[in-house]
């Protein structure tokens, strides 16, 4: 099946390094570090690295099936490859794994603006303000996604790390040592909750059709899994060296971080710049997860558009996220646990079995 | 016309939420908490948690006294005093609000206050609160209180509260001299978290007055001295001088003078520059730790001539090395006589030398007190400030 109506839609490999370091950032920022510091506080770092060599593999994936579309979507790969009925079902299961994964990342944003913001507001309502827009900027398309994310990405991304740097005066490296003294089981066990971030990069496939230069898809990925991988070592140093043993006990180390910079006398409180990064971000991550999930329902039943689904899916995604988390410790319960194991089965192993088939069979 | 319609929805969008928020808060009804005090009442089986808030209320120009309560005062305008009391902290701070006529606000709170009563076996509930809270920064500055009430009785001297007069001194007074450092509830909570490392803070207490009646009525208040924890529990108090010492070994000592007598006669150096290096010596089985500290500063006062040849310097050096040296033991000695490893031995042990850690660390408390720790001290006199031969008649 061929991109339609949808192909005129250009974005620039800027652009897709843009919103892809938000899409994987966006609850990264806020999630990842407390489930990195639950294994490992002190070797924190090191999951960071995990997250790169996991991310580059991906890249490698991502680029060799983004050789084979050849005009194609993703979608059609697979129904291709695969056949028509086992590629509808494995797709079917993305979009189940997608789905109930939009519901989570919007409960995160929700709660995070609960919890820093409106804690008096119904939660519902905070809810439907995160995924306005989104939902507006998914029915315009990819290309109002991507020049939401090209104007955002070098001021958010700059500003954190200002608001890190900032922290060079408190940073006490004896927090650091021993290096590697959380044990290798803990460090491992650190670096695997990453894994389902590292796997998000997969959703470039999905964007490859609208990719200016789609041959160098591969390199716009590892530019971003790079960005973000640097970007984590840098922050988890930062998080060990200022907060020490203390870093297992916070609920969002980097909003604790902004929190303890030293009031100047021109800026007592830098939370709002965070707040407001975060708001960016998520914005960015939302639309592309949502604009991914009515693409690739669209293509699967066959749709020409994938406007007439924005709606009821974002309808259903509030609905799921309101009954889906019990509460934050629930949550992070869960993305330390069952959360990576099924995330990185199918994200690693999906584009796998679509590159091994479609290499046996042929087709290019 | 589509463009219209849209324009039309967007402004009647944005008129909705120009109400304000379900969480909008006017300062004018807001008490903005300045410090805080967390102390234990009543009998040691039936005590509960004394809150003392100093807030002051923002838009308030007139005096306004503090109603209802256990307690409630007036400090100066807009600015109030208040007790409460609960079997956890919470509830002492939710009573607040059967009586107070604002919420209160944490975010601006600067002075974390422990009492002598609390810090005997309550710190770690005060503190699980406190990470939690929301309002709350880490950038707050924790001090435990010495003598029944101080906070509650002081009144501010220089400033317009108490409140401020405390953080001034606390941000600045630590400045300017060793017998006192800050610390935040960060480092704070830190040491209490970390394996090998006990927390410490400064001591407030009744400020010593050249007026010895003033003195006993407490009107102002001082910072001087570290508290120094076991674990939770208060092990100990360290004076001025001592803390003089601790300072230097923790590598947070910044400038103060240190008075020595030399040949019966006087002299006063003031340190500007500390460097402190440590080093874990392994020795059949043991371990030992080796402080290497130098200090440089000037001499401020002498009240005897000298060439200022080599020799005549290098013997004041050694004189002012040794005074040091005998503090520096002085206060080592007092740490494991409390028990109380805050100077972090253990936490540098572990850090590096993690084998020897694991082997002892189980026992690390036992271990610490009779832990060999050798202190080696330079000096080095870089001036004799803007003066250079006594200002003295000559004899």
């Amino acid at each position: 099946m061929q991109v339609n109506s949808m192909r005129k839609q250009i974005i620039s490999g800027g652009q897709l390094v843009g919103i892809m370091f938000w899409s994987i950032s966006g609850t990264a920022i806020i999630t990842l570090p407390t489930l990195i510091a639950i294994h490992a506080p002190r070797d924190a770092w090191t999951a960071a690295l995990f997250f790169f060599a996991a991310g580059s593999v991906m890249c490698l994936l991502v680029g060799a099936l983004a050789r084979r579309l050849n005009g194609r979507d993703f979608v059609s790969l697979v129904q291709q490859a695969l056949g028509i009925w086992p590629g509808k079902l494995l797709l079917i299961i993305f979009l189940v794994w997608l789905f109930h994964t939009i519901s989570f990342i919007i409960w995160q944003m929700g709660s995070f603006i609960s919890l820093s913001l409106l804690p008096n507001a119904p939660f519902t309502a905070v809810l439907i303000v995160i995924i306005l827009p989104p939902v507006y900027a998914v029915y315009k398309g990819i290309e109002d996604i991507a020049r939401c994310g090209q104007i955002i990405f070098i001021p958010t991304t700059l500003t954190l790390l200002l608001l890190l740097l900032l922290h060079i005066p408190e940073v006490n490296p004896e927090n650091l040592m021993p290096i590697l003294g959380d044990g290798i089981s803990n460090i491992l066990q650190a670096g695997f909750v990453t894994l389902p971030w590292a796997g998000e990069i997969v959703l470039v496939l999905f964007l490859v059709p609208y990719l200016k230069d789609s041959r160098k898809t591969a390199r716009f990925s590892f530019i971003t899994v790079s960005l973000i991988g640097f970007g984590g070592l840098i922050g988890e140093i930062f998080y060990t060296a200022v907060f020490g043993p203390l870093l297992q006990h916070l609920i969002n180390p980097f909003y604790a971080i902004v929190r303890y910079i030293r009031p100047t006398a021109f800026i007592e409180r830098y939370d709002i710049f965070f707040v407001a990064i975060i708001l960016f971000g998520s914005f960015i991550k939302i639309s592309l997860f949502i604009y991914i999930f009515v693409l690739c329902l669209s293509r699967v039943l066959g749709m020409t558009s994938h406007r007439p689904l924005v709606l009821p899916s974002s309808a259903g995604l509030i609905v799921l996220a309101c009954y889906s988390v019990k509460s934050l410790n629930h949550l992070l319960m869960h993305m330390d646990t069952v959360f990576p194991v099924y995330t990185t089965a199918l994200l690693f192993g999906f584009p796998l079995l679509v590159l091994l088939v479609a290499k046996i069979r042929g087709i290019k | 016309m589509d463009k219209k319609i849209g324009l039309q929805v967007l402004i009647l969008i944005m008129s909705l939420i120009l109400g304000g928020c379900w969480d909008r808060r006017e300062p004018e009804n807001m008490l903005v908490v300045n410090s805080i005090l967390f102390d234990r009442t009543g009998t040691e089986n039936n005590s509960q948690y004394k809150v003392s808030f100093n807030a002051s209320k923002p838009g308030t120009e007139e005096t306004q006294a503090g109603t209802g309560g256990e307690t409630g005062g007036q400090q100066g305008p807009g600015r109030w005093i208040t007790t409460c009391y609960g079997n956890t902290v919470e509830e002492a701070l939710s009573r607040l609000s059967s009586y107070s006529t604002r919420y209160p606000y944490l975010g601006h709170m600067r002075i974390i206050a422990f009492s002598e009563e609390l810090v005997r076996g309550y710190l770690h509930e005060t503190i699980d609160y406190l990470a939690r809270k929301q309002n709350i920064r880490f950038r707050s500055y924790v001090v435990v209180t010495k003598g029944k009430d101080t906070l509650l009785s002081s009144e501010a001297r220089y400033e317009e509260t108490l409140s401020e007069e405390l953080h001034s001194i606390l941000e600045l007074g630590s400045r300017e001299g060793d017998s006192f450092h800050s610390n935040d509830l960060n480092h704070f909570m830190q040491d209490l978290l970390a394996e090998g490392k006990d927390p410490w803070a400064p001591v407030v207490k009744f400020a010593a007055s050249a007026d010895e009646n003033e003195a006993t009525t407490g009107t102002s208040v001082m910072v001087e001295g570290t508290a120094l924890f076991k674990g939770e529990m208060l092990a100990g108090f360290l004076n001025a001088e001592e803390t003089r010492g601790f300072l230097m070994l923790k590598g947070l000592a910044r400038k103060d003078s240190i008075s020595v007598s030399y040949d019966g006669k006087k002299a006063s150096f003031r340190y500007h520059q500390v460097n402190v290096k440590r080093e874990p010596v392994s020795e059949g089985g043991n371990i030992r730790i080796d402080y290497r500290v130098s200090c440089k500063g000037f001499l401020q006062e002498m009240t005897f001539g000298t060439s200022f040849s080599e020799e005549a310097m290098a013997g004041l050096e050694k004189t002012i090395a040794g005074r040091i040296e005998h503090n520096l033991t002085e206060t080592i000695q007092k740490c494991q006589r409390l028990k109380s490893d805050a100077l972090g031995i253990g936490r540098f042990i572990h850090a590096t030398n993690p084998k020897f850690w694991n082997q002892y660390s189980h026992d690390w408390s036992e271990i610490f007190p009779e832990i060999e720790i050798g202190v080696k001290v330079d000096v080095e006199i870089t001036g004799t400030d803007f003066g250079y031969r006594p200002v003295k008649p000559s004899e």
